[in-house]
């Protein structure tokens, strides 16, 4: 069985949980929320606390990785049922990745280059790393982490140019409260993402300690989506954030400090790019893993090839446009991502709970059972 | 062409993955693997050939949108 | 190591592949291009299209290099400005480099009939840069404009985004005004966008472009300029300020009669607006903050007396305050919210906002004011006394 270190697992959970906010979280919340779109990410602090709490007491509570958990849990027969579903949300999860960077990238980079060529570039460094292993995935994600993350941050930061005006986010007050819930919802179906950490924790050396690292990933992409949202308010105003396609990007093509650094474009799309390899691995591996556990196969890698396939076709089959992909992304996959990342395993606890309750009474039964 | 590049694709996945699997005798992993693979070259096909398909997506964001 | 063979064999393979396309995509030679650093926004005469200006850059040629040619003006006309760009191209030898195009010169024509006709251009485009600098062709077109040589810089385009930056801290009258800036404006509710104005001069028979005043839109639509007195009440009711000069005229007059005017210099001035409510009336309190040095005398004065310092800061405060009042007034003739006091009262007060934002224009001009200037002389730069008196 592989091992992850914890730091490994940390650099996993925090690359699934922030790639995607990070590219698109500042317009879909300047949308619903305007110049309020940074309340809903403070809002979401107590149901990704939860979130966090219910996945750890799912991995100390279980002795298989997800979805095999689910067997253990709810029988055989569910379990491979709700585990069969499972593979297609993680392998919907691997598409979007891969739909939402080839839109990052040929709606701004460069937008003469066939899709499919460039699905192929993302798909074929992923899929070598998943043939060659988990341990090697998360050997280059914990790279990926360390020189990529602080980047994406700076290149954040470098876009509160001379323009940037700090009382664009006012009025504080004045914001509609189903607004507010809607934007709560949503960046709390992306947390659900931390959803891998079931089939992943267990590869851990020390899954105890997993709530440490889990609280630090979540307290990061708390700060990353934060910097993420508020930045390009300030600087374009909710507005113009909610009509960009991309907002970051428009801060990376905008920033210009002491008309010395700017053009920094590029920099920022091979800071995604990366980034978008991590999650794309991961949630790649995951599936495999899923089918693997569901179909009780002997090894995962072999559905590696047949579903690299599948992912690059339903990339351009499934998402045919940009504003098709913004509303999957807004209205579809925030869904699918609470309905089967969140609620279900909320649901698992209290089968949990009772279980190992009925297990104490009857272990109580037995030690004050007078023997025979 | 990109038709004959994607079964030489297949081919080459499939000569790298089903040897070791028969050797083995995995037959429920080969029958696994050979229903994603045949999945797969379906929606290749679709894709390139433009067969008909039906994309539950798609539908549900119509139903979003329209009002 | 069989898996690694065929995983070599695979991306081997994958990489053999891509020599059926056709090289890089987008790829762009340096030798196949011609760089635009300028790029003009006008209507056709007749209205009916839309003409698209040029100015490319030419690279210096080996031999006497005043003589030649610096830049290649070409403008085409289409249905949209990426259309025209297009026919432009049909009858240029090499690919337009767009992305290089640092200032963007606007039509008057086409700012008073709808800047929607080219808004998205600059909004959409992702050749064009949102940090590329706006200017308004005043009394001209965008050809006219950048037809004009100017010495020193080989383009008209360089010329105008360096002299907006360069003036901006010795006079203290125009800031330049991003793509960025002016979609803010254009988009958000409460704030009105102004462009400086670029006007053709003539002397001694020899054209020479000068900044002259901003021009004011409301909506879609151009509708007036400020002068440069409100033009620089413009500038001083931003948030804040550097540099900048300004007269002052004193009350007494010289020995001949004439008026007597100094030059103060403002080294840093910061503006508040405050909406303030009497008895539901909304009104705005302004408070601009100053301080300057004493920049040049016409007439030497004796500057040992507090007294006499103490009459030109008073002198400074009304000269503001003229300023101030003048861009307010013009503002509210056009009903034009070129000072965003619809976005304060949406952040001060956003109950009053949301009563009054619908009839917002008509709202603003009714808006009376007051004006509170604070300026502080602090220096006398290298002399206190004056020469003749000494």
């Amino acid at each position: 069985m592989a091992r992850l270190t914890n730091i490994q697992l940390f650099c996993i959970l925090l690359v699934t949980l922030a790639v995607t906010p990070y590219q698109v979280m500042a317009k879909m919340l300047a949308m619903i929320l305007a110049q309020h779109g940074w309340m809903a990410i403070l809002g979401s602090v107590l149901p990704g606390l939860l979130l966090v709490w219910i996945y750890y007491y799912l991995l100390t509570n279980s002795s298989r990785p997800f979805p095999g958990m689910l067997e253990e849990h709810l029988g055989p027969v569910l379990g491979k049922i709700i585990g069969f579903v499972y593979i297609w949300a993680f392998f919907l999860v691997v598409v979007m990745s891969l739909v939402l960077f080839a839109n990052f990238f040929l709606s701004n980079v460069l937008p003469g280059m066939p899709i499919s060529i460039l699905l192929i570039f993302i798909i074929l460094p992923a899929f070598y790393a998943l043939r060659t292993g988990l341990e090697a995935t998360a050997r280059v994600v914990e790279l990926i982490v360390l020189t990529a993350y602080p980047l994406a941050m700076l290149l954040l930061l470098f876009g509160l140019g001379p323009e940037t005006d700090w009382s664009r986010l006012l009025p504080l007050g004045h914001f509609d409260m189903a607004a507010l819930g809607n934007g709560v919802w949503l960046v709390s179906s992306y947390i659900s993402l931390m959803v891998v950490v079931l089939t992943l924790g267990p590869f851990c050396h020390q899954p105890r300690l997993l709530w440490r690292w889990m609280l630090a990933v979540f307290g990061m992409f708390l700060f990353s989506t934060l910097a993420a949202v508020i930045i390009p308010i300030v600087a374009y105003g909710p507005v113009l954030t909610s009509i960009q396609t991309f907002p970051i990007f428009n801060i990376a093509r905008a920033t210009d400090v002491a008309n010395f650094i700017h053009n920094i474009e590029i920099i920022m799309v091979s800071v995604v790019m990366p980034g978008v390899f991590s999650i794309l691995a991961i949630f790649w591996f995951v599936t495999c893993y899923s089918a693997q556990q569901v179909f009780g196969l002997q090894d995962y890698r072999i559905l590696v090839g047949p579903t690299a396939i599948m992912a690059g076709v339903s990339a351009v089959l499934l998402v045919p446009n940009i504003h098709f992909l913004y509303i999957m992304l807004q209205q579809i996959f925030p869904w699918i991502f609470i309905i089967l990342f969140a609620i279900l395993p909320a649901f698992m606890v209290p089968v949990i709970w009772l279980k190992l309750r009925r297990r104490q009474d009857s272990d109580s039964k037995k030690k004050a059972a007078p023997p025979k | 062409m990109f038709t004959a590049l994607f079964f030489l694709l297949v081919a080459l996945l499939v000569a790298i993955d089903v040897p070791d699997l028969r050797r083995q005798k995995l037959n429920k992993d080969l029958a696994v693997y050979t229903i994603f693979m045949l999945a797969a070259i379906y929606l290749a096909m679709v894709q390139f050939y433009h067969w008909p398909f039906f994309n539950p997506l798609l539908m549900a964001a119509m139903r979003m949108q329209s009002p | 190591m069989k898996a690694n063979l065929s995983l070599s064999i695979i991306t081997i393979i994958f990489l053999i592949s891509l020599s059926c396309c056709n090289g890089c995509y987008n790829r762009t030679e340096l030798e196949d291009t011609m760089a635009a650093v300028a790029h003009g926004l006008d209507l056709s005469a007749d209205g009916t299209q839309v003409v698209s200006t040029a100015q490319f850059a030419l690279p210096k040629s080996g031999g006497s290099q005043d003589d030649a040619p610096k830049f290649l003006l070409r403008s085409a006309a289409g249905p949209t400005f990426s259309a025209a760009e297009q026919i432009m191209s049909t009858a240029l030898p090499r690919k337009s480099l767009w992305g290089m195009t640092t200032t963007f010169i606007i039509g008057e024509n086409i700012a008073r009939r709808d800047i929607g006709l080219f808004l998205d251009h600059l909004a959409r485009t992702s050749t064009v840069r949102e940090a590329s600098l706006l200017f308004l062709a005043y009394g001209s077109t965008p050809h006219q404009v950048l037809a004009v040589k100017i010495p020193l810089e080989d383009t008209a385009g360089v010329a105008l985004s360096k002299a907006i930056r360069t003036q901006e801290s010795q006079t203290g009258l125009y800031s330049p005004v991003s793509i960025n800036e002016f979609l803010y404006k254009v988009d958000s509710l409460g704030v009105e966008p102004v462009l400086p104005q670029v006007k053709i001069e003539t002397v001694d028979g020899r054209e020479r472009l000068t900044l002259s005043g901003l021009a004011v839109f409301r909506g879609r639509h151009m509708v007036g300029s400020l002068d440069e007195q409100e033009s620089r009440g413009y500038h001083l009711m931003k948030a804040s300020t550097r540099g900048g000069l300004f007269e002052i005229t004193l009350p007494d007059q010289d020995g001949f009669g004439v008026e007597r005017q100094q030059l103060l210099e403002i080294i840093t001035s910061q503006a508040e607006v405050e909406a303030r409510l009497d008895e539901g009336k909304v009104s705005m309190k302004i408070t601009v903050s100053a301080e300057g040095n004493l920049y040049e005398l016409d007439m030497p004065e004796n500057l040992a007396s507090l007294e006499m310092l103490g009459q030109y800061e008073q002198l400074a405060n009304e000269s503001i305050q003229r300023d101030v009042s003048a861009c307010i007034d013009r503002a509210q003739a056009y009903q034009s919210d070129i000072l965003s006091w619809g976005q304060l009262l949406e952040r001060q007060r956003p109950e009053i906002w949301e009563a009054l934002k619908a009839d917002w224009p008509t709202q603003f001009a009714r808006i009376p004011y007051e004006i509170n200037v604070d300026f502080k002389l602090r220096r006398t730069y290298l002399q206190g006394q004056s020469t003749i008196e000494q």
